[in-house]
């Protein structure tokens, strides 16, 4: 399997687009030999040569090259290649648990059919997984306004909610598929021949399930980045956010400034401006639709995989 | 056709008692918010105050019209691109189909915006207002949120009928058709056609899903007066009653696709016994 | 040669798959005369299927017509336009399929689908289509062809949909059938009458067959002529008592030894495998035991078909010729 996915081009570049991104979202400083304060620093205004105020922030793309500034003045490419190591990570993060934890929780008892889970998933159909999430968040980050919690704790409770609401339909994925498997004719005969029930979900159900975790768990990434983006937009920040007043006295804008400098929470700072800065939202939209793209290109080529095997 | 009405309600109450336990569950886990003496049937957006009713219904109306147009808009362009596409030479086809792999990645909040600001650019250098971009007092916008809506669906659906398509298109019946001296043309739209807009309908719970996310990020973005606002920005009892009124008719439609669906497999199980 | 209806000559038609190409069907030459019905037998995988495909230049998009030439009442069918094909289809060659279940359209009449050729070709006037898909039905022997014309592929049985697919071969009356394997996926009960369908409208309308089967005891009751195929050769051809006579070549042995016989019914049924390839040691026919295995060399050595009597012709390998003679 494993050998054959090396093999498929989609794949590979798929993967190496993604290493690449995070690699050099870790050593961009020293790649691009800048200095990383220095480029990430606010900038009110912009000063012409001898010193004279030309403008004041957001920058345009054709101002500050290559994509311009936020509102403060801060480069968005320097922040959107800063923050793609958390975006992904956190991304990859949940995605695993999702996985590691509905596989758990279904092979606890894999003949149940989890009615109060199917109940939920039922629902889920009807609402968007951004509004169900906002609901969570939105009372934590309530909770959290009166009784103030350490940013760690924060960030574990705001996980735990990403996490929680890919569950259920997970669970029910795979207490279908493990079902489909446990029905097949060589398990039968397994047990028949006195095999004990664990060594039947290690040697068989875990390996005939294993390539379809792989395509899941790809595709739960992808999930994950597009409930970033729109919880971005609602203007929930994983790790919480503080709130800045802008505009002048009459007209006060107030913006959120997201504490992690993922892509999500660029978004979200920027939303309420969407129209005077359209470069700071559309660059780390860009950077979703191209890391969800080599995603993509990843579920291609172990699907391509899947065919080949059967064929 | 076996639809039944009673796994219909199994269903309904298996949606609802989910509703329920989604609507209660952030309070039994955070505590129960300080906004007790807000009342239930009301709710705010910034500073402003709306009430549910009587104007729910209202939004109601017009979030599903923009929906379901952009349903019909997204379905008629993806079988007319399909059967232009099956037309064209074979790697032109398979070009298309990467191309449209590459489409669908595209973040549905990536595709409203940059709608959002091209319009705003044709407008600002050319003085051509293509549509409304936002609502303007209580002139509601149809053409860009409809627009907006159809098109990850109509990549979608394209996706899938060409795929079908090309399943379709190696059936023996196709192979006997040409045998009997029927035209290619023929087949594709006598036969090949209309067997795939059969199969569509396993794909339309998928497709259902996929577009209410679409249309609660078109209202976001577009601010428009939408059903899916009022879901985001009311809790407790309202919530459920405007996720019911979701729900209500969306699971009958699941469900009649859904036994249309079974029953066409258990027609193939009986031929393959 | 223009007594022949279809006459097929040095046809060879290979695959393409993953820039491998393989022949599927090399040298193949047939006649069939009008009236006449003609066996093509063989295993699955020697090309029947395919040589048949190429008469109604309907292959694969991935297969290719090497060489060779196909004549049909003396017009060159290859090189006839994809118009004039067109014409040429439903109309004077019509096939019937082996798998009778998926060869209709599941979402459509089996009443509507009988006369799509008819309505295609405008034999008939629009009005007179039901009436003329009625009268074809009751030819297949339904009872009850009003009942039937409104029903949908799913609920007929197996041998239903195969008469569907005979009343919509010769629902434009064509001269020649090709039937592939038209029995294949039926119950041993229905295949009798199928196949006395396809003769009876042969003998109706004097038409040609060409009955592409795997069964010697169908060919024993309704062919004229036999050709034997094998990995994509002809390796023996000969008239139906002939062959059973007289098989020279050890497939066409194996094949008939392999009808069960109620005389002999305390021997083994015999298969390929006990029969042939042990015991007996033809040399110089191609395929013969020793070399019966595909990958080997001597498989594609050249070979070709000799006249061992009149009218009856056997695959020899070229350099082995003299060895021939007749016991």
């Amino acid at each position: 399997m494993i050998m054959k996915l090396v093999r498929q081009p989609q794949f590979i570049i798929g993967v190496l687009f993604i290493s690449f991104l995070l690699f050099f979202s870790f050593y961009w400083p020293v790649l691009l030999d800048v200095n990383k304060q220095e480029s990430l620093k606010l900038m009110d205004f912009l000063y012409d040569k001898e010193g004279r105020i030309i403008d004041a922030a957001p920058f345009s793309p054709s101002q500050v090259p290559p994509v311009g500034t936020d509102l403060f003045g801060k480069n968005i490419f320097y922040q959107v290649i800063d923050g793609a190591k958390y975006t992904i990570l956190i991304a990859i993060a949940i995605a695993c648990l999702r996985i590691l934890f509905s596989v758990g929780i279904t092979l606890l008892n894999p003949r149940s059919s989890f009615s109060f889970l199917n109940d939920i998933v039922q629902a889920t159909l009807y609402i968007p997984t951004a509004i169900i999430a906002y609901i969570f968040m939105s009372s934590l980050l309530m909770k959290h306004s009166m009784e103030p919690m350490s940013v760690m704790k924060l960030i574990v409770f705001q996980c735990a909610i990403l996490i929680g609401i890919g569950v259920p339909p997970l669970i029910s994925t795979f207490s279908r598929e493990i079902k489909s498997i446990l029905n097949k004719d060589h398990i039968t005969n397994t047990f028949a021949l006195g095999a004990k029930k664990p060594y039947v979900y290690y040697r068989h159900v875990l390996p005939e399930l294993s390539t379809k975790l792989i395509l899941l768990f790809a595709q739960q990434v992808i999930q994950t980045l597009i409930l970033m983006a729109h919880l971005g937009v609602l203007a929930i920040f994983i790790g919480g956010s503080s709130t800045v007043v802008l505009g002048d006295i009459f007209t006060p804008i107030p913006v959120s400034i997201p504490i992690a400098g993922e892509w999500a929470g660029i978004i979200g700072m920027n939303f309420p401006k969407l129209k005077a800065a359209p470069w700071a939202i559309l660059t780390p939209l860009a950077f979703f639709a191209v890391s969800i793209f080599a995603l993509n290109l990843i579920i291609q080529g172990i699907q391509n995989c899947l065919e080949t095997n059967k064929s | 056709m076996n639809f039944s009405f009673r796994s219909y309600l199994k269903r309904l109450r298996s949606t609802i008692l989910g509703i329920l336990i989604i609507s209660i569950l952030p309070a039994l886990l955070f505590g129960t918010n300080t906004q007790l003496e807000q009342n239930v049937w009301e709710y705010s957006i910034g500073e402003i105050k709306y009430q549910v009713f009587p104007d729910i219904f209202d939004k109601y109306q017009y979030s599903m019209t923009i929906f379901f147009l952009a349903l019909l808009t997204s379905l008629f362009a993806a079988l007319v691109l399909t059967f232009f596409t099956t037309l064209l030479p074979r790697f032109l086809q398979r070009i298309i189909f990467g191309f449209l792999t590459l489409l669908e990645s595209l973040p549905d909040l990536f595709i409203v915006v940059v709608l959002q600001f091209s319009i705003i650019y044709i407008y600002k250098t050319t003085g051509l207002l293509v549509a409304n971009v936002s609502n303007v007092y209580n002139n509601p916008i149809y053409l860009l949120p409809i627009l907006t809506l159809s098109i990850l669906p109509t990549i979608q659906l394209f996706k899938i009928t060409l795929l079908l398509m090309k399943e379709e298109q190696h059936k023996p019946y196709v192979t006997v058709a040409r045998a009997m001296g029927l035209s290619r043309f023929y087949i594709t739209l006598k036969h090949v056609f209309r067997n795939i807009l059969t199969s569509l309908v396993q794909y339309s719970k998928t497709i259902f899903v996929f577009m209410l996310s679409n249309l609660f990020i078109v209202e976001y973005v577009f601010n428009l007066n939408g059903i899916m606002n009022v879901l985001l920005n009311t809790k407790g009892v309202a919530f459920m009653f405007t996720a019911l009124m979701i729900a209500v008719p969306f699971s009958l439609l699941f469900e009649i696709a859904e036994s249309n669906t079974v029953s066409i497999n258990n027609q193939e199980e009986e031929d393959a016994a | 040669m223009d007594q022949h209806i279809l006459h097929v000559k040095n046809l060879s038609v290979s695959f393409n798959k993953n820039k491998n190409k393989m022949t599927a069907v090399s040298d193949v030459s047939l006649q069939i005369d009008k009236g006449q019905t003609v066996a093509l037998i063989g295993e699955s995988g020697s090309g029947k299927s395919i040589t048949s495909l190429s008469v109604l230049q309907l292959l694969p998009p991935n297969g290719q017509l090497e060489k060779g030439s196909i004549t049909f009442k003396g017009k060159d069918l290859l090189k006839q336009s994809e118009k004039e094909m067109r014409r040429i289809r439903g109309n004077e060659i019509s096939m019937i399929f082996q798998d009778a279940i998926a060869s209709l359209n599941p979402g459509m009449k089996v009443g509507v689908q009988i006369t799509e050729g008819l309505k295609y070709h405008k034999l008939v006037p629009k009005s007179d289509l039901k009436a003329e898909a009625l009268q074809l039905l009751e030819q297949v022997g339904f009872k009850n062809p009003a009942h039937i014309y409104e029903q949908y592929p799913v609920q007929l049985s197996g041998g239903m949909k195969q008469r569907i697919l005979i009343a919509m071969a010769i629902s434009c009356k064509p001269q020649l059938i090709i039937a592939d394997e038209p029995t294949t996926s039926l119950d041993v009960t229905i295949q009798r009458q199928v196949l006395d369908l396809i003769d009876n409208y042969k003998s109706d309308l004097d038409a040609s067959v060409l009955l592409i089967t795997h069964d010697f005891g169908v060919v024993a009751e309704y062919a004229d002529w036999v050709y034997v195929m094998l990995g994509g050769h002809i390796v023996e051809s000969a008239d139906v008592y002939t062959i059973f006579k007289n098989p020279v070549h050890p497939y066409t042995k194996a094949l008939i030894e392999s009808i069960p016989n109620p005389e002999k019914s305390q021997e083994r049924l015999k298969s390929i495998q006990d029969f042939t390839f042990e015991k007996v040691g033809y040399k110089g026919r191609t395929f013969a035991p020793e070399t019966y295995t595909l990958e080997s060399k001597s498989f594609n050595a050249p070979s070709s078909l000799v006249e061992v009597e009149p009218l009856h012709y056997v695959r020899f390998y070229d350099d082995e010729r003299k060895v021939v003679s007749i016991g």
